[in-house]
């Protein structure tokens, strides 16, 4: 940023600053002593020399003002004159004029886009009052894995820390099991000290938020705040509501106070909190040590004092890091601390859009390049009409440099015209591709803030400019030269050469792009092949009685019955169950060690908690040995089914069927293997996989499922059928997250799907761009040569020759093009490698179907033209011009 | 700009073609112009500084010369002028146009009998 400041310094004291100012001074005063000399030399005294000098010469100042003058004004004058001027020529050729924006403007759209979602991920300040100040006090083991500091540490930092002048503790994703107002819902809850709503400047709506005291003792102040879009969701905005009493998580809960319309917590890129209870209840999702040290259940937000610098922060929290530390582990432990500005989105929220930014900004400078060379090539060519205003401009004593600015104002104009595009556009745009991310595959919304702030504003200007450069130069220096060579019969040829390297540019950059998009999409669709399962009509939907405080008989006993109820509908030919959470039940990173005795330990493998018929539902090939059974239960012998790469780390020789093997020190059986499947569909790796028995209970009683349900016909209509019958087996426990697993697959897709399409829509839109800048070009040329087309035509040229001679002129640029796109999208293959999963970056399919693709449309630019050429009537031909 | 004052003894329009050419042998600073011209004049020609640096400036803006700083003889800091390729260019430019200016004019008083 001071670097930026002290170019633009240096480029306005080229007109006006000091040091300018200085210079011009040191040198009348120069011009000033050696004009006294010369009168000396001359016989005058000193002082009469001086005297004569001074009159001679005026008031320095004067000449100086004058000199300035002649710099500034005119400078600012000819901007004006200029920026009319163009305006007009613009006016008075709108087919023209819009096309040329449109075009900037789309690549503009593009680069803006990009920013804008990049500003939200990491810049954006949240938008409450203040909110530049707000920052994060994160600590670190000593071998660097981020922890929260929890609420004994917070408490510390409040009272020890004079660079903030407000500290909250808050949990911010807890899942929460609302029932009130005769409804039930999950939602997303935070868990936060009375300071949370004092720090960011939050007012209730209604009622109030939390007093001092009811965040003290652990488990005894059962209060809860409502988001407005709850209240008015699930409690029909009925004022009655606070004080009221309503269950969360099984638990009765005071309703105190209504949130603000639009505050929906901070975890910006994560679920918007709905609801919000004091730290001390945390004890509801499991967190019952909150007041003791090692208890590490909330994070610290912190406000910096007006006049506190990150750094005082800073300084002041390492100087308390050993008490900090006694509190956060309970022992004798120093964690790195440090104190990181609240802005865009949480650490680990970013981890899930981390790759966005690189591969959309890549597809828009890939864009925003396409459209400043088809601009350029516009410009050149219309350039070409302008040769005769030009040379007039000249001859009335218009300097070279000085026509050259006046075009690049006309260029200016265009440019930020399709800055204005590109702004406009933009939000519409970012918020369409984030949509991708507005609900994860646990059905949870997520929130960002996609809206214009300064910041996008001043991107999109320096675009705006850089842009014009791009495009506008070459194509000013161009026509001027022409208007200065003013020898008409080089008219056609000139500048023609320069037009077709533009071509072929562009057929390079569609190239590229295509490549790109068709590696992608090959790409997803090898995802997708490599499911090895089949997500055609079924349904998905998830129990969790835990929401509700049941045992795990009480909780086994529902799954039982609600499973057999599920079962008796004659829309279902199947049901599985699993244990887990997330897109096909993952259960997250936990590993196990795998092997044959409990001494040894040939590799880590997931283990997986599923029900009989989950190979069925789920359509997965067995290759050897069997399923579960409803025998595979409680006090039987232990069993598990291996995907194939767990076999292999088993035994190389493949034959583990009926063998024993050892997870989590318990002995099992293996009954079956079956084929490797996609589980983390953006990562390349299969992991291996261990299948266990839900029933078996082989590690710990199973409470919460995930159900799968196969059906006849339309998966959408069984959804309610569905609910209806779990309803039946216990109206009180939560059913959540019903959906498609066709819907879940493509939630789970999404960074892939969205880089699919962008590079889709980007390579369509290239491709369009150079298919009618090629068209322009070429027609261009047909029409500048019509009456030598006509002479050959008289002179017994037959048409096929004609069209020959029009087809050569786009032909070579063409082909020059795509041996160049070849090239770049090599190296772009090489870049998008990270994205390609089962996909050789040199994928012939994507390569030829490029080429092909963009020879087409280059051809078909080139034949339409070159036809209307060879069906000149000579007569008219002639008489033309 | 300010409107040429009294004192400005060169003919309107040549003020560029004389600094030109005075810049054509040698870079020279601001008051060496107007001693070079005064002396290849003999005398004749007095520049007014007034519009002298406006027109220097100008010049220097168009990129028919260019202004260092160096030393003089005396060792004096003054900014030098010199000519660029262009304006030697544009030297040759307006001396072809002074010339068919003035043998018009020449041609035309040259008529006798009137």
């Amino acid at each position: 940023m001071s670097r930026l400041r002290g170019t633009i310094a240096r480029l306005l004291g080229l007109f006006h600053g000091d040091r300018d100012d200085r210079a011009m001074r040191e040198e009348m005063d120069f011009h000033l002593e050696q004009l006294t000399a010369s009168y000396r030399r001359a016989g005058l005294t000193t002082e009469d020399a001086a005297r004569r000098a001074r009159i001679e010469f005026g008031g320095v100042v004067g000449h100086q003002e004058a000199a300035r003058e002649s710099l500034r004004n005119r400078l600012l004058e000819d901007l004006v004159r200029d920026l009319r001027y163009g305006a007009r020529n613009l006016r008075r050729h709108p087919g023209f004029s819009l096309a040329a924006m449109l075009t900037v403007g789309m690549g503009i759209t593009a680069a803006v886009t990009v920013f804008t979602i990049v500003d939200s991920i990491y810049l954006r300040p949240l938008p409450l009052p203040r909110s530049s100040r707000f920052v994060e006090v994160a600590i670190r083991t000593p071998r660097g894995r981020p922890l929260w500091p929890g609420i004994l540490a917070a408490n510390l930092v409040r009272a020890r820390v004079s660079a903030f002048d407000a500290v909250a503790a808050h949990d911010s994703r807890e899942v929460l099991y609302v029932q009130g107002h005769r409804t039930a819902s999950q939602r997303f809850g935070a868990f936060v000290s009375p300071q949370y709503f004092a720090l960011l400047g939050v007012k209730p709506y209604f009622g109030r938020f939390f007093l001092p005291g009811e965040d003290s003792v652990p488990d005894r102040d059962a209060v809860v705040v409502l988001s407005y879009d709850l209240w008015r969701t699930q409690f029909a905005a009925d004022s009655s509501v606070v004080g009221q009493r309503i269950q969360v998580r099984g638990r009765d809960a005071v309703v105190v106070g209504i949130a603000p319309p639009g505050f929906s917590g901070i975890s910006v890129g994560g679920a918007p909190n709905e609801l919000w209870m004091p730290t001390m209840m945390l004890g509801i999702v499991g967190e019952g040590c909150v007041a003791r040290p090692g208890c590490r259940a909330t994070a610290i937000l912190a406000r910096l004092t007006p006049t506190a610098t990150l750094a005082d922060a800073e300084r002041q929290i390492a100087a308390i890091g050993g008490a900090v530390g006694m509190l956060a582990f309970g022992r004798d432990t120093v964690p790195r601390t440090a104190v990181i500005p609240v802005r865009g989105m949480a650490d680990d929220q970013r981890s899930t859009y981390a790759s966005l930014p690189p591969l959309l900004g890549g597809i828009a400078l890939l864009l925003i390049v396409i459209a400043c060379v088809n601009v350029a090539g516009l410009l050149i060519t219309r350039g070409l009409t302008r040769t005769g205003e030009v040379s007039l401009r000249f001859s009335l004593g218009a300097s070279r440099g000085r026509i050259v600015r006046q075009l690049l104002a006309e260029n200016l104009l265009i440019g930020v015209v399709g800055g204005a595009i590109g702004v406009l556009l933009s939000i519409g745009a970012a918020r369409a591709l984030m949509g991708f991310f507005a609900v994860d595959s646990e059905a949870f919304p997520h929130f960002f803030f996609l809206s214009l702030d300064g910041r996008v504003v001043a991107f999109a200007a320096a675009v705006s400019v850089a842009t014009v450069a791009l495009f506008g130069v070459l194509p000013a220096l161009v026509t001027s030269r022409l208007g200065l060579q003013r020898t008409g019969t080089s008219r056609v040829t000139a500048g023609r050469r320069g037009r077709l390297a533009l071509m072929g540019a562009q057929v390079a950059l569609s190239i590229t792009l295509l490549t790109g998009a068709g590696l992608m999409a090959h790409s997803f669709g090898q995802l997708r092949y490599r499911q090895r399962f089949d997500t055609g009509h079924v349904a998905l939907l998830r129990v969790r009685p835990a929401m509700i405080n049941y045992d795990p008989p009480r909780a086994q006993a529902f799954l039982r019955q609600a499973v057999s109820r599920i079962n008796g509908l004659p829309e279902v030919t199947g049901v599985a169950f699993g244990r887990g959470s997330g897109y096909l039940w993952t259960e997250g990173p936990q590993t196990m060690p795998l092997g044959h005795t409990t001494a040894d330990t040939v590799g880590m493998v997931y283990p997986r908690f599923v029900s009989p018929g989950f190979l069925q539902v789920l359509g997965i090939r067995l290759l050897a040995g069997r399923e579960f059974t409803a025998g595979d239960s409680a006090g039987a012998p232990l069993v598990a089914v291996l995907t194939e790469s767990a076999a292999w780390k088993l035994s190389r020789d493949g034959r583990v069927l009926d063998r024993s093997m050892v997870l989590g020190g318990k002995t099992f059986r293996v009954v079956g293997i079956v084929p490797d499947y996609v589980v983390h569909p953006i990562h390349d790796d299969l992991p291996s996989l261990v299948l266990v028995p839900f029933w078996e209970n082989a590690f710990q009683a199973e409470v919460d499922a995930r159900l799968a349900v196969r059906v006849r016909g339309d998966p959408v209509a069984a959804l309610p059928l569905l609910r209806r019958a779990v309803n039946a087996a216990d109206p009180a426990v939560p059913v959540t997250e019903m959906m498609l697993m066709e819907s879940q697959v493509d939630l789970e897709y999404s960074p892939v799907h969205l880089g699919t399409v962008v590079l889709a829509a980007a390579a369509a839109a290239a491709l369009l761009l150079t298919g009618l800048g090629l068209y322009g070009v070429i027609a261009y040329l047909v029409a500048r040569r019509t009456r030598e087309i006509g002479l050959r035509i008289a002179l017994g040229a037959r048409s096929v020759e004609v069209v020959g001679l029009m087809l050569r002129q786009g032909v070579a640029s063409t082909v020059v093009g795509v041996t160049a796109g070849i090239v770049m999208a090599l190296a772009t293959g090489r870049l998008l490698a990270a994205f390609l999963i089962g996909v050789d970056p040199l994928d012939p399919v994507a390569y030829g179907m490029a080429v092909a693709a963009v020879a087409m449309v280059a051809g078909l630019a080139t034949y339409l033209p070159a036809r209307r050429a060879a069906r000149v009537d000579p007569m008219t031909a002639l008489r033309v011009e | 700009m300010t409107p040429s004052e009294r004192r400005d003894e060169v003919l309107p329009g040549t003020l560029d073609l004389l600094v030109l050419k005075a810049l054509s042998l040698e870079p020279m600073h601001g008051w060496g112009i107007t001693e070079r011209l005064q002396q290849w004049s003999e005398d004749a020609l007095r520049l007014n500084q007034g519009s002298l640096y406006p027109a220097l400036y100008r010049l220097e803006r168009q990129g028919f010369i260019g202004s260092s700083w160096k030393a003089t003889e005396n060792n004096r800091r003054a900014r030098y002028y010199a000519l660029t390729a262009a304006g030697r260019r544009q030297l040759e430019h307006e001396r072809r146009t002074w010339e068919r200016a003035s043998r018009a004019v020449n041609l035309v008083l040259a008529v006798d009998g009137v």
